[in-house]
């Protein structure tokens, strides 16, 4: 038998079109014939990739028909006898799972040798801390605007003003804002890919398609401007243009999102992933506190009679000012998170916070927005003296108007007031004051509570 | 000394494709073959096993696919078209003995040399390989006789063979 007519038959035998005595005759071929077993292995290993890498293409060329959700596998035409059935997971191993994506992130790093190429650019950047690790392990300083980015590059913004705004080799974009954390990689193809493990991320796909992983999902555009914010048990995406694919990581189930919807990927929820219309924007917020754990930052202590709610600041050090360390006690409270709709900050908005301080302080409350259903447009602040009023026990309840808050960065292109956009995210600290800072409750109301 | 988990998921990671491709031989559909690489993944992470060494987490995967390729058969009862186990690991013993290049050099050496083949010859590959379609449904969709798409899946890998080896040797010269 000729080689042409080795191969033939093999490739007859993996169709499945063998009558028992070809079959004999394959499995003899097999057994004797090392190169027969060498090109069967080719086909097998060329097999699998090539599904991969159409899976990839596929995510790519997704069409729209209106708003309706459309899943990756609707688009193409299930066959009768196709053979894609899905093994039964293992419902245990669900925060296994999570673990071994988290093993996998830190695999990736060490697999594939760190390339030389940049991966981004710094676009723009402000607040008081941005901690940039190479993949060295190393703290890189003295970052600015304009600077290049290698692979392997882990960013966290820690302080409640700090944000990021990158512009990736592949042509996308993406904006980071307080207490995220992005890492930076290159796939085995070569091609640019993020890893948000916190925080909020804004991304305008462009070009190649652009993969984010978070902890639980892992999200895939070309062409989309979309919002995601993610924990360590839950991870939120809301598309504003284009279409960005979703795929859980517990179970592989994958969805396409379109503009104007939105998913949310969790571990504690096995139920179908589907992608739903963005609720209409709300001017009223209620943080959940314990209902929504993912959503506040902080630490929490035991609730009281009097207060069963207690969110503590979290200690963050920032680094050195003028020669001396300095920590901010933070907490934060994001919206998305919370599972509301888009809040939008009218111009009789008021936050009202309710909080307690073990003795005064300068306490500073700052706001996360963005355009309504768009990108990051800002943060806002304003600040309460130290002889603000106190009860006896230190408690205190403050309502901050939206249309006093003022730019926490100078920076052109975002508005002097915040009235208008949307709400992402409340903040409230002190600066290098350890005052036992805590949070009982976090609003948003449409006017002010007393005329 | 035993190696730790992420030495462990390094080296499955490693021999993804081959892994795959070995889960691939036995149930003959890419995405069944993918959902055992992760259950294999998943199980080295989760049983209360150990290596001592690389060459041991490649045994054993191979040998953990192709007992869950197996079970998948018979539940889908499909067993008939199976290899015999000794051929399976014959074919295995193969692929733990060949030097291996990095699976990413693989993938990117042969994502280069697709792009060189016709467009009509990777739908074919598409068709037969992503959407599941056997030869038959392949030819039908192509307007093509059974027997010269036989042929062409055939010459397609073999030229596809040596696009790979060549490009892998020629990293390899150049690094």
């Amino acid at each position: 038998m000729s080689e042409e007519q080795k191969q033939d038959l093999l490739i007859r035998y993996l169709d499945e079109d063998l009558n028992p005595e070809e079959l004999k005759l394959v499995s003899e071929l097999l057994r004797t014939d090392a190169g027969a077993r060498d090109f069967l292995r080719s086909v097998a290993e060329q097999a699998v990739t090539i599904a991969d890498i159409e899976g990839t293409e596929a995510d790519r060329i997704v069409e729209l028909n209106g708003a309706r959700p459309v899943r990756v596998s609707d688009r193409f035409a299930p066959v009768d006898h196709k053979k894609v059935i899905r093994l039964e997971t293992f419902k245990w191993a669900l925060p296994l799972a999570a673990m071994l994506i988290l093993l996998f992130g830190a695999v990736m790093f060490s697999l594939f040798p760190e390339s030389k190429r940049d991966v981004a650019t710094i676009r723009a950047m402000g607040g008081d801390s941005i901690e940039w690790i190479g993949s060295d392990g190393k703290i890189i300083h003295d970052l600015k605007v304009g600077d290049s980015l290698a692979a392997g590059l882990n960013v966290r913004t820690l302080s409640g003003n700090a944000w990021l705004a990158l512009d990736l080799r592949s042509g996308s974009t993406v904006i980071i804002t307080s207490q995220s954390q992005l890492s930076t990689y290159e796939t085995g193809d070569g091609e640019v890919a993020l890893r948000l493990l916190e925080g909020n991320l804004w991304g305008t796909a462009k070009g190649k398609p652009l993969p984010i992983s978070t902890p639980t999902a892992e999200f895939i555009s070309s062409d989309g401007e979309f919002h995601i914010e993610t924990g360590q048990t839950s991870s939120i995406l809301r598309v504003y243009e284009g279409v960005v694919g979703a795929i859980r990581l517990t179970d592989r189930e994958r969805v396409n999102v379109p503009a104007n919807q939105q998913i949310s990927v969790s571990l504690n929820n096995p139920r179908r992933l589907i992608a739903a219309q963005q609720p209409d924007p709300v001017n009223y917020w209620n943080c959940g506190m314990l209902e929504c754990p993912d959503a506040v930052v902080g630490v929490w202590a035991r609730g009281s009679a009097k207060e069963p709610v207690r969110l503590k600041a979290k200690p963050v050090p920032i680094g050195v000012r003028n020669g001396a360390p300095m920590t901010i006690y933070l907490s934060l409270f994001r919206v998305a998170s919370s599972g509301s709709p888009s809040v939008l900050l009218e111009s009789d908005s008021v936050i009202r916070i309710r909080g307690r301080t073990s003795a005064e302080a300068k306490i500073r409350f700052g706001v996360v927005t963005q355009k309504m259903h768009g990108l990051f447009a800002g943060k806002y602040r304003t600040r309460l003296d130290e002889d603000f009023e106190r009860s006896e026990d230190g408690s205190w309840t403050v309502e901050l108007p939206v249309a006093e808050m003022g730019l926490l960065d100078r920076v052109d292109h975002f508005e002097k007031s915040p009235v208008g956009s949307q709400l992402n995210s409340i903040m409230v600290y002190t600066v290098d004051q350890d005052v036992e800072l805590e949070i009982h409750q976090v609003e948003l109301l449409p006017h002010p509570s007393k005329n | 000394m035993s190696l730790n988990e992420q030495e462990v998921l390094q080296t499955l990671m490693n021999w993804r494709s081959r892994i795959s491709a070995a889960a691939w031989l036995v149930v003959h559909d890419t995405h069944t073959a993918e959902d055992i690489f992760q259950n294999v993944a998943l199980k080295a992470m989760t049983k209360d096993v150990t290596f001592d060494s690389e060459a041991a987490v490649r045994s054993w995967a191979f040998i953990t696919a192709r007992r869950e390729g197996i079970d998948w058969l018979r539940k889908h009862k499909h067993e008939k078209n199976c290899l015999d186990d000794s051929i399976l690991e014959i074919l295995e013993n193969d692929w733990v003995c060949e030097p291996a290049a990095a699976s990413g050099l693989r993938v990117e050496a042969l994502r280069e040399c697709l792009d060189s083949v016709p467009e009509n010859s990777r739908r074919l590959l598409r068709l037969r390989y992503f959407e599941g379609y056997s030869c038959e449904e392949a030819a039908n969709q192509l307007g093509a006789g059974l027997n010269a798409v036989y042929k062409r899946v055939s010459r397609l890998h073999q030229s596809l063979k040596t696009c790979i080896e060549t490009r892998i040797e020629r990293a390899g010269e150049t690094s």
